[in-house]
């Protein structure tokens, strides 16, 4: 057995949600496989961590309740009352003597409700439900069978007055799905968005792809009735608009409730697909290279580890680019998955049509996500190869030893410590936590060098929000971690007579790129500091020397984070 | 035959009164914890009670009351997004809360340190998820299962489990 199996299927195989048959498969593979075990276990310490820390620190931290508690019990007594009465007494509280008026009333309530009901098409909510129920049911799959998709694809771009439009084929088993885009730019456009909307499993025309879109644009959907078909459109949100999207339509056939279309409205363009046919055949009437995607010869290896045994990605074309979004698309998306903090990936844009993005420094594990997510990016190259089985080539964070020096140990660092044990770990702690900031100050440096204020100026509105979105993210890190930093410090830094100063008054009105220069000399100079004072240094400093130091280049370093923007 | 009903009625109420007493702060932090201001919160928190005494005695199916529970409030989270449109921040008081003190059966106070620092990233990356993530994360850890979440979030399951896995990935990266 040459592969490992996923997270996504050991946390699946953990909540009994996979099928039995490949329950079965993946309690075999655990049993023969000590790295999945390991694995295994880890997730579940993870799963155990995160549990900890819902009851133990997120919700302890949310804000009590205003009120005190009232009591439940007239409540639930009105809704006793309630339930009890008979729905007409419940209508017509009038007594005898209304009673008549009340029945007449009630006759024209049905008439109107008759009339009403005759013109008004159903609610968009109940028609998605239906149409979704109805396409489940009638591509329902076995084991032994896929859904082969053929769609129209329409794109309208913004100001281009060619409508391009290509068929596209696609394949659904019932845990992949492989959409034969081949070098049509079009297909491949739109499936990197669908996989950009965690839809890489999914075909064009679906339930899941559907009500994941309309998801995305989070508005109200709307329904209006033509003939037998039922328009359902959803006119994005704030939320749905910063990611691009503006509006999601989706057309149903009412006597079958069968999605037959979906009109995608982006910023930049729009994708009208239209389905062709849409039918269950047997795997044996598949073609051969797409059952090879579908169901990968090694059954338990991911396509993702397929993939990753390639070494580069060729770019694939995209017709009309405007580099500085993908760009930024490409930055947000590693972003994302952490791959932007301290992990060697160098992105840069390479005119005129595409952007190069070498990862060929990082680690296997995060060298698997990067291909999953931008081997098919169009505009995309990717480069994978790792030079050499070199020291290079794993990248590990080293926290410093104590190792003899020929300084004799300072005694009041003894005495403050207690132990050397208790030095170590306080030590780990102390520069793992100023490594984080280096680490989110590096990145937020790495923004600020690629977009000047004035180039920020001129990004589309979707790469703005990207970029403001990745600075607030590094920002908020960096304010958390430095608030830890300085918790740790304190008591040493009170122990030494110089505690930090509380009192530090932000400058205001100054680029988050010159905040973010700023904050990044400060923090290493404190990096510097902390080296010399907790650990085995070429330039070894005593308390004495290191601790008033210390206080002043702290107090410059929360004076620069604060300078960082916040989201409001 | 109005006796008996009556009397089942009384016993219900008394069932949800006992579930209020022991859930109403789990139900409102979490209501808080996916954007509700405190105020709708601690209504919104009284009115999935009152649904779950409805639902009961209309017979309906509950297999596990809590899960029930956090299933209205999940709803009630996700309509409450529809409402707003806005971004849901979640802030998480460190410095005041209980959080502050959490115990631990670690001998060494600089692994308790340690630990709770782990636990504190843990926490604050669950405040930074996605909306819809931290929902489903959130749900799951209150036993729904996959479809049952996905239902709340008028999502596909497949959606739903990508949800959950990517938020765990997340959380991973988090505590390291």
């Amino acid at each position: 057995m040459t592969g490992h199996l996923t997270r996504e299927v050991l946390l699946r195989y953990m909540d009994g949600e996979l099928s039995n048959s490949a329950m079965r498969k993946t309690a075999k593979h655990l049993q023969a496989c000590w790295s999945c075990q390991v694995e295994f276990g880890r997730l579940k310490e993870q799963i155990a961590s995160i549990l900890d820390a819902q009851t133990a620190i997120f919700e302890p931290t949310q804000p009590p309740a205003p009120k005190p508690w009232g009591r439940l019990e007239p409540r639930l007594e009105r809704a006793m009352v309630l339930d009890a009465s008979p729905f007409w007494k419940r209508l017509l509280p009038l007594g005898r003597v209304g009673f008549a008026y009340g029945a007449a009333a009630m006759v024209l309530v049905a008439i109107a409700f008759a009339l009403w009901v005759s013109v008004t098409p159903a609610s968009a909510k109940e028609v998605l439900m239906r149409a979704a129920a109805a396409d489940r049911q009638r591509f329902a799959l076995t084991g032994q069978q896929v859904v082969r998709q053929k769609v129209r694809v329409k794109k309208t771009e913004r100001g281009v007055s060619a409508e391009p439009m290509v068929q596209l084929e696609s394949w659904k088993s019932i845990e992949s799905a492989f959409w034969k885009s081949g070098s049509d730019p079009i297909s491949a456009e739109l499936l990197d968005r669908y996989r950009a909307n965690g839809l890489a499993s999914s075909l064009p025309l679906s339930p899941p792809a559907v009500e994941s879109w309309l998801a995305m644009a989070g508005g109200e959907p709307k329904s209006s009735q033509n003939g037998s078909l039922i328009d359902v459109q959803s006119v994005a949100n704030a939320e749905g608009r910063a990611r691009g999207l503006e509006e999601v339509s989706v057309r149903v056939e009412q006597p079958n409730w069968h999605m037959d279309g979906v009109t995608l409205s982006f910023m930049d363009a729009t994708y009208e697909i239209t389905e062709q046919e849409t039918v269950v055949v047997a795997q044996n009437e598949v073609p051969g290279d797409v059952l090879a995607v579908l169901n990968p010869p090694a059954s338990d290896s991911s396509s993702l580890s397929v993939r990753s045994e390639k070494q580069s990605f060729a770019v694939r074309p995209v017709p009309t680019v405007n580099l500085e979004d993908l760009e930024m698309t490409v930055r947000f998306d590693l972003h994302r998955i952490g791959a932007d903090l301290g992990e060697g990936i160098e992105i840069s844009a390479a005119p005129p049509d595409h952007v190069l993005v070498d990862a060929r420094q990082v680690s296997p594990q995060l060298k698997a996500q990067v291909v999953a997510l931008l081997a098919n990016m169009p505009g995309v190259q990717l480069e994978v190869a790792t030079p050499s089985r070199g020291a290079a080539a794993n990248v590990t964070k080293v926290i410093p030893q104590q190792a003899p020096s020929n300084t004799p140990p300072d005694q009041r660092l003894v005495m403050f410590f207690g132990s050397a044990e208790a030095q170590e770990n306080y030590t780990r702690l102390v520069l793992e936590t100023d490594n984080a900031v280096v680490t989110r100050l590096y990145a937020l440096g790495d923004l600020a060098a690629r977009w000047s204020p004035d180039q920020q100026g001129r990004l589309s509105a979707t790469a703005k929000s990207r970029l403001e979105s990745m600075v607030y993210d590094h920002a908020h890190e960096v304010l958390t971690e430095t608030a830890t930093l300085d918790k740790y410090l304190d008591p040493l830094l009170k122990a030494f007579d110089h505690p930090l100063n509380r009192n530090i008054v932000p400058a205001s009105g100054i680029a988050w790129q010159q905040a973010s220069r700023t904050a990044l000399e400060a923090t290493q100079r404190v990096d510097r500091l902390l080296r010399s004072l907790l650990t085995t240094s070429d330039d070894p400093l005593t308390p004495d020397q290191a601790v008033p130091q210390l206080q002043q280049r702290l107090n410059d370093l929360a004076r620069s984070v604060r300078e960082l923007p916040t989201a409001q | 035959m109005v006796r008996e009903s009556s009397s089942r009625s009384v016993n219900l109420r008394d069932r949800v009164v006992a579930l209020y007493e022991a859930h109403r702060e789990g139900v409102y932090r979490f209501l808080v914890g996916h954007g509700l201001s405190p105020g709708e919160a601690q209504e919104v928190t009284q009115d999935v009670f009152v649904d779950l005494f409805v639902a009961l005695e209309k017979g309906a199916d509950v297999k596990s009351e809590q899960g029930w529970l956090y299933t209205v409030a999940g709803r009630a989270a996700v309509d409450f997004w529809r409402r707003e449109r806005g971004p849901v921040r979640v802030h998480l008081d460190f410095e005041n809360g209980p959080a502050a003190k959490v115990a631990s059966t670690e001998p060494s106070p600089e692994v308790q340190a340690g630990k709770l620092e782990q636990l504190r990233r843990i926490a604050a990356g669950l405040g930074r998820l996605p909306k819809e993530q931290r929902l489903c994360i959130q749900l799951r850890m209150q036993g729904l299962r996959y479809r049952e979440i996905a239902k709340v979030l008028g999502v596909a399951t497949s959606t739903a489990a990508d949800w959950l896995v990517s938020a765990v990935d997340y959380l991973r990266r988090e505590s390291q």
